[in-house]
């Protein structure tokens, strides 16, 4: 098996008369952090809803561990090992923190209609285990003590912590981070910043779109750059520091 | 004496039609305008079996619960497309042309003229008829489906119908059949609204399209909205409170002439007071916005 977990294949992707995505072609790496950076409208989040299937690409193919998912839909591709922060933080408002997190099992014979009246005792075990798993991600966020506050009541930090937590407990092949600093206060900059290095360190493989262009250098093995929906770097962070693209194309200088 | 079994009765059937409505409005937060369609199918089905062909009730019961669960595809399945106001005005279609079917089909459902002479459920040669009798067959049946209700709701299929309502996008990117649930959801709703309607036929003995309309389905919705949705308790406050409201209209000498428009208007006070002041109703956990 390659090490390739993701692999874009040229796809295209067109809003009217505007095309958001060009001939767009990608490949990540397992353990791999990749830094997606480009202006407003350079199509980053365009691409993640592609990967994540809530967009169907109008060209190309996209393919994780070799499997094609071009054509399949957003709770398959999830299943299959696709793991989002929405830009938008997006928690389960109503439910309790560790309701949230149990909610991102993917064991989904429990889930069904007819499952309570037939495997009393396998739901049981199964949540047990399930609890203790999601435990244990709660404490890596730091939200373990707040495990019954329903999720409406966090602050904003703290729902990006409890969307980290879900996404960590599903467990996902590749984990798309769409903005994952937004709207944080510094310290909880810091500590959202610490838990992503952590996930470096535990090998999981993360592309992150981010506006703080420090953040981003800091912590990506490989950064691309976008802009009107087209891939105009692809290398080391460093190698961009140095390239005047970056300058041209955040003053809008640039010039296909 | 016969009285308050009478009433009793009917709080059983509307227990059941209650919470499982509350299964799509208040879990999977589907507001659907049809309930009393799906209430008119189960009895129509039965009283039809039971009359034309003389099956026996344990028989035209399942046959009316699946007969309901296989009609409430062709709004289940177009709900997976349409969101909110759009999924409302599929409800509101169903529920019309549900009503046209009894109301025109003659030589099916006779019509205006509604279908008499339903006979009374038989067990073992024991006839279940009269009020009293009705009311413990009625009572079994209502807390079984209140345990059914329960036992799915407090389990991980219930938890999914509640992540859908509060966010379908955040349930998909967690691996969720979004589809596969919502049908169903629909489906389950369906077969306990056919119960209540078997149940129903069967009590009074005469049915006509004029007890499953449009007006029957929101005064549905609004036992769940003022109750309260999204968890069980709210439907059953709203089911005793809507239920014993033209009870004591009764008791205070409102003239019969009367007395309905009245109630409508208090139905209508109370939904518009809810909303304002109340809108996770009496009991409830879950509000429209």
């Amino acid at each position: 098996m390659s090490n390739i977990v993701l692999k874009i294949d040229s796809i295209e992707k067109s809003f009217g008369g505007l095309k958001a995505v060009r001939d767009f072609s990608l490949f990540v790496n397992k353990g791999e952090i990749l830094g997606m950076i480009g202006p407003n409208g350079s199509g980053k989040t365009t691409i993640f809803n592609i990967i994540s299937g809530f967009l169907k690409p109008d060209k190309g193919k996209i393919y994780l561990n070799e499997i094609d998912i071009t054509k399949l839909s957003p709770h398959i591709r999830a299943d299959l090992g696709i793991g989002r922060l929405f830009q938008d933080v997006r928690v389960f408002k109503k439910l309790t923190v560790i309701e949230n997190v149990l909610l991102a099992h993917k064991n989904h014979n429990i889930e069904n209609l007819l499952a309570p009246f037939f495997k009393t005792k396998k739901i049981k075990n199964e949540k047990k285990k399930l609890t203790e798993e999601a435990l244990k991600w709660l404490e890596f966020v730091g939200l373990k003590d707040k495990k019954d506050t329903i999720a409406e009541n966090l602050s904003f930090g703290q729902q990006k912590l409890l969307a980290l937590a879900i996404i960590l407990f599903s467990n996902p092949e590749i984990i798309l981070l769409d903005e994952p600093l937004s709207g944080l206060d510094p310290q909880m900059k810091n500590k959202v910043l610490a838990l992503i290095l952590k996930l470096k360190e535990l090998g999981k493989t993360i592309i992150v779109i981010e506006h703080l262009l420090d953040f981003v250098f800091d912590i990506s093995d490989r950064v691309i750059l976008l802009n009107n929906g087209k891939k105009v770097y692809d290398g080391s962070p460093k190698g961009l520091q140095k390239n005047h693209l970056l300058m041209d194309i955040f003053t809008g200088n640039y010039a296909e | 004496m016969n009285y308050i079994f009478h009433i009793l009765t009917m709080i059983n059937i509307y227990l059941i039609l209650s919470l499982s409505l509350n299964v799509l409005v208040g879990y999977s937060g589907l507001l659907s305008i049809c309930h009393a369609a799906f209430y008119g199918i189960g009895a129509y089905i039965s009283a039809i079996l039971m009359t034309k062909l003389g099956i026996n009730f344990f028989f035209a019961l399942p046959i009316a619960i699946i007969g309901s669960m296989v009609l409430s595809l062709l709004v289940s399945i177009p709900s997976v497309r349409l969101k909110g106001d759009y999924f409302i005005l599929t409800t509101f279609a169903f529920q019309i042309i549900v009503f046209d079917v009894f109301y025109n089909w003659v030589s099916l459902t006779k019509g205006p003229y509604g279908i008499s002479g339903i006979p009374s459920p038989s067990f073992l040669g024991y006839l279940i008829t009269g009020p009293i009798k009705y009311f413990f067959f009625s009572l079994i049946i209502s807390i079984l489906c209140f345990v059914f209700i329960n036992i799915i709701l407090e389990a991980p299929f219930g938890h999914v119908l509640k992540a859908i309502r509060e966010d379908e996008t955040l349930a998909q990117a967690l691996g969720k059949n979004v589809t596969k649930f919502k049908i169903q959801a629909f489906a389950v709703a369906s077969a306990l609204a056919a119960i209540s309607g078997v149940l129903f036929a069967h009590y009074v003995t005469y049915i006509d399209p004029t007890s499953f309309t449009l007006d029957e389905s929101i005064f549905l919705l609004s036992i769940v909205l003022i109750g309260g949705a999204g968890n069980i308790k709210g439907p059953v406050f709203g089911t005793f409170l809507l239920l014993i409201i033209p009870e004591i209209l009764r008791f205070l000498g409102i003239p019969d002439t009367i007395a309905p428009n009245i109630r409508q208007m208090i139905y209508g006070l109370l939904l518009i007071i809810f909303m304002y002041f109340r809108p996770q109703g009496i009991a409830g956990e879950y509000k429209f916005e």
